[in-house]
């Protein structure tokens, strides 16, 4: 048991004599709806300005409206545990990310279910090329805003928080660029659209690996 | 004075600390410390192979709660959030602890001296000693022979903690490469 003046040293010692008043996070609420808001005004911008031809034909269809609405739901709940994943004591359990990964496969494998477009190779790499600078272009906004809302907090597992900022910005974006990306080829969907998200997402993760969470410190006496 | 918006979800005593040093209220802020000190100190004292370095992670885990104090959310229990950094830090220290040790394994492993006696080599320790840089020879003396923890000669020497450590681990470069 320590005196009540070792008490006061250790505490003088921690915040250099300036104890500040540390103005307190949002709720985990209050930030994911500020990001779903720029999510949502993207997603209509695109659908306003950039459709494809037959946008509201193929919504009629189950398998294009069930991969809309998976990875969308895929990316805002990504976006739920990337934040609460930075409070301390409000980690993400195993089962939460069972059961994410088991709402991204389904979105990939409805997404590998679709039809199968054969064109040729040029044709396939320019269309890619298109696609992923779209993907990244949409994507980087709400990751940049998500990633600035999570650093508020404390991330514990860094490249877990990382790497679920990247999946939340990632999945949804999938979501927009398939309302103005007018190829519904399974191949070009899961390279240029899923996979520039899986690579985006190990980005994030290495990115997050080094820039959230606590640093550590030398306590140093005054 | 400080305002306090205290909310009717902070139940626990803690909890309503914690909401005071949110505030910036400093007394607050050492009570909580005086009060979760003892129960932190055994979570850490399970957790940490060297108990001599149980002092300093105890200190980094007080400093990553006071800059962490933000992300406390009143209306939840207090401890979990508390123990959730206390363990991360343990974590972060005992990576940092087994990969030293594991290097200083290696660095142990110092050859003969070619025949010299136990004098000569005792001879040559002190000629070392006394050529090094007094502030080097003054943390090596305090932590690696007499053992002090990095902390208590923080507070003998007015140096920081990290400092000396850098320091005894120079003279002790110096002293094996004078040795080989």
């Amino acid at each position: 048991m320590r005196t009540a003046y070792e008490i006061t040293e250790l505490v003088a010692r921690l915040d250099k004599g300036e104890f500040r008043r540390s103005s307190r996070l949002w709720s985990v609420g209050a930030r994911l709806a500020l990001w779903v808001s720029l999510e949502i005004a993207i997603a209509l911008a695109v659908a306003i300005f950039a459709p494809r031809g037959d946008l509201y034909l193929r919504f009629g269809t189950l398998l294009y409206a069930s991969e809309i609405v998976l990875f969308t739901a895929a990316g805002i709940v990504a976006a739920e545990l990337a934040l609460r994943s930075a409070i301390p004591g409000r980690q993400i359990s195993a089962g939460e990310i069972a059961a994410f990964v088991a709402m991204t496969a389904t979105a990939i494998v409805l997404v590998a279910t679709g039809p199968s477009s054969k064109m040729p190779l040029s044709e396939f790499l320019a269309a890619g090329e298109r696609c992923l600078l779209c993907t990244f272009a949409l994507a980087a906004a709400p990751w940049a805003l998500l990633f600035l809302l999570v650093r508020r907090g404390t991330a514990l597992r860094e490249g877990m928080t990382g790497s679920m900022t990247g999946a939340a910005a990632f999945f949804f974006t999938i979501a927009v660029t398939r309302l103005g990306c007018p190829i519904d080829g399974a191949i070009h969907v899961l390279t240029w659209h899923v996979g520039s998200a899986f690579v985006a997402i190990a980005l994030s993760a290495i990115v997050g690996h080094a820039y959230l969470g606590l640093q550590p410190h030398a306590v140093s006496t005054r | 004075m400080l305002k306090h918006r205290e909310t009717p979800d902070c139940r626990t005593d803690r909890s309503r600390l914690m909401q005071r040093a949110q505030d910036g209220d400093r007394e607050a802020f050492q009570a909580l410390v005086a009060d979760v000190e003892p129960s932190v100190m055994r979570y850490l004292r399970r957790r940490i192979p060297d108990p001599n370095e149980v002092e300093d992670v105890l200190q980094e885990t007080f400093m990553a709660i006071y800059e962490s104090r933000h992300t406390y959310e009143c209306g939840r229990a207090f401890e979990p959030w508390l123990f959730a950094i206390a363990r991360y830090v343990a974590a972060r220290h005992a990576k940092v602890f087994f990969a030293r040790v594991k290097r200083e394994a290696l660095e142990a492993t110092i050859p003969d001296h070619g025949g010299r006696g136990s004098e000569s080599v005792l001879a040559a320790v002190r000629r070392g000693l006394a050529r090094m840089p007094l502030a080097q020879r003054q943390a090596f003396m305090l932590l690696r022979v007499q053992g002090l923890s990095p902390v208590e000669a923080s507070l003998l020497t007015g140096a920081s903690a990290g400092n000396l450590k850098v320091r005894a681990h120079r003279a002790y470069q110096y002293l094996k490469q004078i040795l080989l």
